[in-house]
């Protein structure tokens, strides 16, 4: 019941204020997430789909090869579109209280976790190059243990981007990370004039689970210890990666 | 609560006093910086904009730098040094750009500019946009495991097996059989392709580790890639992934020389290119090492013959050597193994494998066995003394065809050919009774399966399958003593077609298969007795023995929330006939047999889970349970069946609860097995001075089996130590007949429990110690009871630091700890090093230190105690060196 309620009165409430179009400006770009780890035999090369409104976003990466999280749904105001993710890994961004949602592991247990946006130190710089259609400015990133090179374009007036990436003034449509390990690059841009629904499943699901990223650091640093003595019944032992995507252990 | 609000203000306060003093301190301290500040507004209600890009742009439209408004609306900015004119431009979707011009006093350098806008709401949406460019190709790997080996190898891996022992979920049974998270592997891949197939010891027990760049678990796994995503398997795939840059041609080198002409030698190749993938490997030992995957030594079976186990015949004559100690310590041998494993690709559609195996080895074992017997007040001893060479030769040829047709097609043909050659020669005592034996067999068998699949959309597969097989098994036995001179000659043989068609079917929370097909299943035991003559006793077999059946399988698999129903039923109208020349009577009959089985999985959390399962399954006699007439298999053994031919059902019925939570380190299993069958193979032993002569009949026996099994892992990290328990109580009932005994109904209790401590302490030192207890009683009928008490306890030294590495290890057997039987304890040794920038590594290896030259168990049943002795690898020392090329 209170899903219904929710679900006819959200629309309206963003209608109510007169000047945010926002809502009905909804923008998906799918990117090519590359990811190459250090080690790993093969990269990992999968679709992932960002979908964004000036106030929140959601990245959807496909490693499960089921994208296409978006349906349709009638509702007052015309047809909405309701995105979900489905049981792949997201992050969603709250612009309005500069925060970043991402699932982190340990192992293979899951930590909710929330960060901040002021982690990217953009600097400007003064290449150009064409994605997609787009005139791109070139940005470089030193971001938690690796440099990356970023394009962006302000034709397109959401300061977004794909994974946890944003605070650059315009749309990122490629990124990469300069060790070549990590590479994003948008192949498909949208803007569509539908409202759209994009719930905090964060907030809804695991509110009370939810981590600082400190938090998570630490909980890594003390599994990380634990490791170095577990022994598997072969003898052999393991060690979990001082550093994913991001430095866990300097 | 007072006292942190007031704090609340304070540094508030502070924060914004800071702020204020910093803004108007800034342009002063940074001397050569002109800064823009300002705030922007909405044009409609004068509210502050907030989170707007500020852009500081050139004339000719580079950003050289930006900034975002605060919650306020203010923004600040230090404004590039160069430019004399630059553009200012808002950027926020909620409003319309807005773009003012300033031009920079060149004199005034430390100037604070201001700039304020004022925003038009952009009231018209974006113009809808849609853009797609060329994806590159996607790979998603959803059933693949991948393991950044370096995370979990310390220098001391030599071969393929050594890396895989120590990834996590992986674990590895005495003949090499692999398995992930509990699931068998079935195949190791080498870059993907499939070149072993069932025999993939030969790459796990040869390919250097240091080849493998990484190890990739594929769960779900088919050969044929068509059943991806249509039918579920429980196999997985090992693939080693090789690094890059090696040549065409690479391999590695291994020669080992030591006192008392200790040889262990080793080559290895492997060949990758475009169109040809192979490795090859060649080697001789006598250091007890085996790097093939047949095994004549012990009882444990090689995989690829567990396998065809339905389409082969049985080896009467030639038994594996037994002990209680693991097969480094006993097999004394003389190993040649060569092997050939090649993939050939012509095109993208079609490839040949080829392998070629060759295996020969001479093994030598002396046993005594002093046996004492007492059954219902008889008493008597048996004493027995054998020498025994036995020597295997094998020739192994395998192929496969591989034809992929369009997306949906896909064929195979796939065969064997096999000639196993074993020859046992010995020299016995028997109570003093001198008798040389001279066993053989001769064992040829070929196969082939064709293999067709139709996949006509994602969610069905159609499949033809024909199966052919023949094997011819003759075997022979000849005892020549002072007294006796016999021979026997025993011939069996086995043809078997099998012709299926599949219909596989999968749905979101369903699939289903259907099969049909028809199996014919012939077999033929000859064998002839000479030289001997016992009362009451056919000394010839001349018997064959058909099983047909057409037979239709329903599999059903069903997901429901946490909840899992598989479910199967196999239906066949079976017939049997069975001709004995010795028997009036033959045996030529239908029947129409169900067998029903299922399993339910109940997920309690994403960590934990409940199963169960129950089987029911009709087993018609195996062809080692039907012969009517003697076959002596050694100078004391004599066996034959007294067949009342019956199929009854055999009932399973198993369930347990496991948590899988690696995260804390913390495993733990505990389930529970009952076996029921009606009727049982009723073993009939009739011994003294000179024979054992069994006879084994099928009677209602209700044969009975429980068992409890609890496994628990746990690290402690204040111990820095890893515990792991593993536990079993089993219960079993059995019959048996000794000499003229009534039917003796026997109950056998066992308790074993298994404790093993891993240390991992920081230094370069660390230990292993396994404690194995073992009680075992035996109860029959009569009041009677025998046990004992078998205790081992394992010890190990690692020390390992860079280049340089040395293991001790120490094993402690006690066979009895109730007997006056003082255990043994062996010591080995090895030290690995491996000089800077070398290319050679060398490793020195010293075998059972204390040089144990005999060991000696007691076992006892329910009506003899022994006393077994046998023969070890004695003391050796090897000096090694490994080199690649």
């Amino acid at each position: 019941m209170l899903k219904t309620i929710l679900f006819l009165v959200f629309p309206i409430l963003l209608f109510s204020q007169k000047d945010d179009v926002s809502s009905s400006n909804t923008l998906i770009v799918d990117y090519s997430f590359f990811l190459h780890m250090k080690g790993a035999p093969s990269p990992i090369v999968i679709n992932s789909k960002l979908t964004s409104t000036q106030n929140i976003s959601l990245y959807e990466m496909d490693f499960l090869g089921n994208t296409n999280f978006q349906d349709e749904e009638d509702s007052e105001s015309g047809v909405a579109f309701s995105v979900k993710p489905t049981n792949n890994e997201y992050i969603f961004k709250d612009f309005k209280e500069r925060s970043i949602y991402s699932m982190e592991r340990v192992l293979m247990e899951p930590f909710f976790v929330k960060d901040t946006m002021a982690t990217f130190n953009w600097e400007i710089e003064a290449g150009f190059k064409n994605v997609i259609g787009y005139k791109c400015q070139k940005a470089s990133l030193k971001y938690r243990g690796r440099n990356y090179i970023a394009f962006f374009t302000i034709e397109l007036p959401f300061q977004n981007g794909p994974w946890k990436f944003c605070g650059l003034p315009g749309l990122i449509l490629e990124v990469y990370s300069t060790d070549s390990v990590f590479k994003l690059k948008a192949d498909k841009l949208q803007i569509k004039q539908k409202n759209v629904k994009i719930e905090n499943q964060y907030v809804k699901r695991y509110e009370s689970q939810i981590v600082s990223w400190e938090a998570f650091i630490s909980q890594y640093k003390k599994k990380y210890n634990e490791l170095l003595h577990y022994r598997f019944p072969g003898g052999g032992s393991m060690t979990i990666p001082k550093k994913g995507i991001e430095t866990y252990i300097e | 609560m007072s006292v942190s609000i007031f704090n609340l203000c304070k540094n508030k306060t502070i924060t914004i006093t800071i702020s204020v003093v910093l803004f108007f301190l800034f342009p002063v301290y940074c001397n050569s910086q002109n800064v823009l500040k300002g705030y922007v507004t909405s044009l409609n209600n004068l509210e502050p904009v907030k989170y707007c890009s500020i852009l500081i742009k050139s004339t000719d439209n580079v950003i050289l730098a930006y900034t975002t408004t605060n919650e306020e609306g203010f923004y600040n900015i230090e404004l590039p040094k160069k430019e004399k004119v630059l553009l200012i431009e808002t950027s926020i979707i909620t409003y319309i750009n807005a773009l003012k011009e300033i031009a920079l006093e060149s004199s005034l350098k430390n100037r604070t500019y201001e700039l304020n806008f004022k925003l038009k709401s952009r009231i018209t949406a974006l113009k809808e946009v849609y853009i797609e460019t060329k994806k590159p190709p996607i790979t998603v790997k959803k059933d693949t495991t991948i393991y950044n080996i370096s995370q979990f190898t310390n220098g001391s891996e030599r071969v393929v097996e050594d890396l895989l022992k120590k990834l996590p979920g992986i674990t590895l049974s005495d003949n090499g059989l692999i398995k992930f998270k509990g699931k068998k592997v079935s195949r190791v891949l080498l870059d993907g392709d499939n070149i072993f197939d069932e025999n993939y010891t030969i790459g796990t027990k040869n390919i250097d580790s240091e080849i493998v760049e990484g190890i990739q678990a594929i769960e779900d796994y088919h050969d044929n890639p068509l059943l991806k995503g249509v039918k579920n398997s429980n196999n997985v795939a090992v693939n080693l992934v090789l690094k890059k840059g090696m040549a065409d041609v690479s391999g590695n080198a291994d020669i080992g020389l030591g006192v008392k002409d200790k040889k262990a030698l080793k080559i290895n190749s492997i060949v990758i290119s475009k169109k040809i993938k192979g490795f090859s490997t060649l080697s001789y030992n006598n250091v007890s090492e085996n790097y093939s995957p047949y095994n004549f030594s012990s009882n444990i079976i090689d995989i690829a013959k567990a396998n065809e186990n339905s389409q082969r015949t049985t080896n009467l004559v030639t038994t594996p050597f037994s002990s209680n100690l693991p097969d480094n310590r006993t097999r004394i041998n003389s190993n040649y193994f060569g092997s050939v494993n090649s993939l050939y690709k012509f095109n993208k559609k079609l490839s040949l494998r080829v392998n070629y195996g060759v295996f020969k080895d001479k093994l030598k074992r002396s046993e005594s066995n002093n046996t004492n017997y007492s059954i219902e007040g008889d008493n008597f001893d048996v004493n027995t003394q054998e020498n025994s060479v036995k020597k295997p030769l094998i020739n192994t040829f395998e192929y496969e065809l591989i034809k992929k047709g369009n997306k949906n097609t896909f064929l195979t043909s796939k065969g064997k050919l096999d000639y196993q050659n074993i020859e046992n020669i010995s020299n016995v005592f028997n109570n003093e009774l001198q008798f040389s034996n001279v066993i053989k067999s001769k064992d040829l068998f070929f196969k082939n399966r064709l293999e067709y699949t139709y996949k006509p959309n994602r969610k069905k597969v159609f499949q033809l399958l024909a199966d052919v097989s023949i094997n011819n098994l003759p075997q022979s036995v000849s005892v020549v003593s002072d007294t006796e001179n016999f021979n026997q000659h025993i011939e069996f043989k086995k043809n078997t077609v099998n012709i299926e068609s599949k219909l596989l079917s999968k749905g979101k929370k369903a699939e289903y298969s259907l099969t049909l097909g028809y199996n014919y299943n012939e077999n033929f035991i000859d064998s002839k007795l000479e030289g001997i003559t016992l009362d009451n006793q056919f000394l010839s077999n001349n018997i064959y023995y058909r099983l047909s059946k057409f037979h239709f399988n329903l599999t059903h698999l069903y997901r429901y929330k946490k909840w899992q129903f598989s479910s199967s039923i196999k239906n066949e109208l079976l017939n049997i006939s069975l001709n004995d020349s010795n028997l009036e009577n033959n045996y030529d009959k239908y029947d129409f047999l169900m067998n029903p089985a299922f399993n339910i999985n109940y997920s309690l959390t994403r960590k934990s889970h409940f199963y169960t399962g129950y089987n029911f399954l009709y087993q018609p006699p195996n062809v080692s349970n039907i012969y009517s007439g003697l076959v002596f298999t050694n100078n004391r053994t004599l066996r034959n069946n007294n067949l009342n031919f019956k199929i009854a059902p055999y009932h399973s019925l198993n369930f347990g609860y496991r948590i899988n939570n690696f995260y804390n380190l913390f495993q733990f299993n505990i389930y529970s097995r009952y076996n029921y069958n009606k009727y049982g193979y009723v073993s009939q032993l009739n011994v003294n001075e000179d024979r054992s002569f069994y006879t084994s009949i099928l009677d209602v026996t209700n044969n009975k089996r429980i068992s409890f099994c609890l496994d628990v892992e746990k690290y402690i990290d204040y111990l820095k130590s890893t515990f792991n328990i593993k536990s079993s109580y089993n219960i079993s009932e059995y019959d048996n007949i000794i000499n003229n005994s009534e039917i003796r109904n026997n109950k056998n209790k066992t308790f074993s429990s298994k404790l093993n401590i891993r240390t991992g302490f920081k230094g370069n030192i660390n230990f292993t110690n396994k404690i194995l207890f073992n009680v075992s009683k035996y109860e029959v009928s009569s009041n009677m009871s025998n046990s004992f008490v078998t205790f081992q306890n394992d010890f190990l030294v690692n020390y390992v630091k860079t280049n340089f590495q040395f293991n001790l290890v120490s094993q402690y057997f006690n066979p009895d700890l109730k007997s006056n039987i003082s255990g043994d304890l062996f010591l080995d040794t090895s030290i690995i090093f491996k000089p800077k920038k070398s290319k050679i590594e060398y490793g020195l290896m010293v075998n059972n230190l204390l040089n144990k030259k005999v060991y000696r168990n007691i076992n006892a049943s329910d009506f003899s105690t022994s006393v077994f002795e046998h023969n070890l690898v004695e003391r050796f020392l090897l000096l090694s060196a490994n080199f690649k090329f």
